[in-house]
């Protein structure tokens, strides 16, 4: 009997994903949200995360940059 | 064929060569059919070769003719008419971007009867959101600023073309004759308000308004002078046929640094679309290229590529030689910011598992690619994901096929 799931495949680089995994890792059972690892570059996931994820990776990529400060 | 071969200098041959070639892409020259030697002599299109005739003949629509010596010594330099052209353009733009409260004043000599509705003009492109009564701009509003005038004179034109429809209650045809007849005129060249219709003065009031005329007061009444922009309406060219006003004024450093040498606010302002703004001097704005500001206007809809073709579309006249006038690290950069924003790549899909046979899950992946809808497989574990779209047409071939 075949089963089909709903939701959201993405695809990104291996540090991404990394990262995702580890906020669903940091999240009580209850609410992990991927579903399945498939492969090193690709997740799926719960589409109700999504926006909420790529918040999270919007986040992430600003604290890892350095901003020089403005010169007034 | 060999006649028309001997009339130009050899130097010249390749310009003559041009221009029959597009000649006959407009279809005004036909090879004559002649049965002995088909490709041998050329024939006008008819139609084209009796008005030819009959403008050759009756000598009219010649402008200058019949305009007093008085009205062409009160008629503005080309400089007052640059000027104004790039004036109301600026405004307009300015008004786009925001940086102006104001749209560009209509001209106090040729009041429009009716304002000319500019910002429904310009949401009607597509320029500008006016949702909630805030005026945004928006996405292809960003892009619009990086065209050249001549792309931004268009796009607006046809909107107005569409809209002066319904404002004049004039026919399409009229409206697009009056601004062909407008294009062909020669810069400068004063004519007469009061020849023109009321309908055609409404459309020379918007015109003076974005720019296009420039209306003045000399003996015998109104007159009116088409600028540069004006010209543009039927030279069918790139930008270069309009005579950009700025020539290039951006020179971008290897560490991300811009100078433009600008006095103009517009520019200045679109270049604080991407650009941090350091400091700004009367004739100079030095910013810098910043992850921020980049990510910034990317996060507004340009893209990297339209960032650096406009820098090096403007680039100044004394980098402009340089190969790349970008310098490679800083073009790069701008490209890999934009990869950065575009990190993870999601589509909404179904996955599939549990298949009874390995023969079962090769048909349905097999469906799924002829569908177009396949997104990744697992042999090993029997796994399919396929795009949401085609869940209902995977269902039904899973149910058929068991």
């Amino acid at each position: 009997m075949v089963s089909a799931l709903h939701g959201v495949l993405l695809e990104c680089d291996e540090p991404t994903r990394e990262f995702i995994l580890s906020l669903n890792e940091g999240k009580p059972t209850a609410e992990k949200f991927v579903i399945y690892d498939l492969d090193d570059t690709r997740l799926f996931v719960q589409p109700t995360v999504v926006n909420w994820l790529e918040q999270r990776l919007k986040e992430f990529a600003e604290e890892n940059t350095y901003q020089p400060p403005a010169k007034n | 064929m060999s006649l028309l071969d001997s009339w130009p200098t050899p130097a010249a041959r390749a310009k003559h060569q041009a221009a029959l070639d597009r000649l006959r892409r407009l279809q005004l020259l036909l090879p004559a059919c002649s049965k002995e030697a088909p490709d041998a002599s050329l024939d006008l299109h008819p139609a084209f070769r009796e008005q030819l005739r009959w403008a050759v003949t009756t000598s009219q629509g010649k402008e200058g003719s019949g305009v007093p010596a008085a009205v062409l010594e009160a008629a503005p330099s080309r400089a007052d008419l640059d000027q104004h052209a790039s004036r109301q353009w600026e405004a307009l733009m300015l008004y786009l971007v925001g940086s102006a409260e104001q749209p560009p004043a209509a001209s106090p000599l040729l009041p429009p009867a009716v304002a000319l509705p500019l910002d429904e003009l310009l949401s009607a492109a597509g320029l500008l959101s006016l949702a909630q009564r805030e005026r945004s701009i928006t996405e292809q509003g960003f892009q619009f600023l990086l065209l050249d005038t001549y792309g931004q004179l268009w796009l607006l034109l046809r909107e107005y073309i569409a809209s002066a429809n319904a404002r004049f209650g004039e026919p399409l045809g009229e409206v697009l004759n009056f601004l062909l007849q407008l294009g062909f005129r020669e810069v400068g060249a004063p004519f007469a308000a009061s020849a023109l219709r009321p309908s055609e003065r409404g459309i020379a009031a918007d015109l003076a308004q974005l720019g296009l005329l420039l209306p003045f007061r000399a003996t015998g009444g109104m007159w009116l002078a088409p600028t540069r922009l004006a010209q543009a309406l039927a030279s069918g060219g790139g930008g270069e046929a309009v005579g950009e006003v700025s020539e290039g004024f951006i020179v971008v450093e290897t560490n991300y640094r811009v100078y433009a040498y600008t006095s103009s606010a517009l520019q200045a302002a679109i270049l604080r679309l991407f650009v941090r703004c350091e400091c700004v001097l009367p004739n100079l704005f030095v910013g810098v290229l910043t992850r921020e500001s980049v990510t910034g206007a990317l996060g507004c809809g340009l893209s990297a590529d339209q960032i650096v073709d406009f820098l090096r579309k403007h680039a100044h006249p004394h980098i402009a030689q340089r190969v790349p006038v970008v310098p490679e690290t800083v073009a790069d950069q701008i490209r890999l910011w934009q990869a950065d924003t575009r990190r993870v790549r999601q589509s909404r899909a179904y996955l599939y598992e549990a298949f009874d046979s390995p023969a079962a899950f090769a048909a349905a992946a097999a469906h799924a690619r002829a569908a177009g809808t396949w997104l990744w497989q697992d042999d090993a574990k029997g796994r399919l994901v396929a795009a949401y779209v085609g869940h209902d047409a995977m269902r039904a071939f899973i149910r058929a096929n068991r």
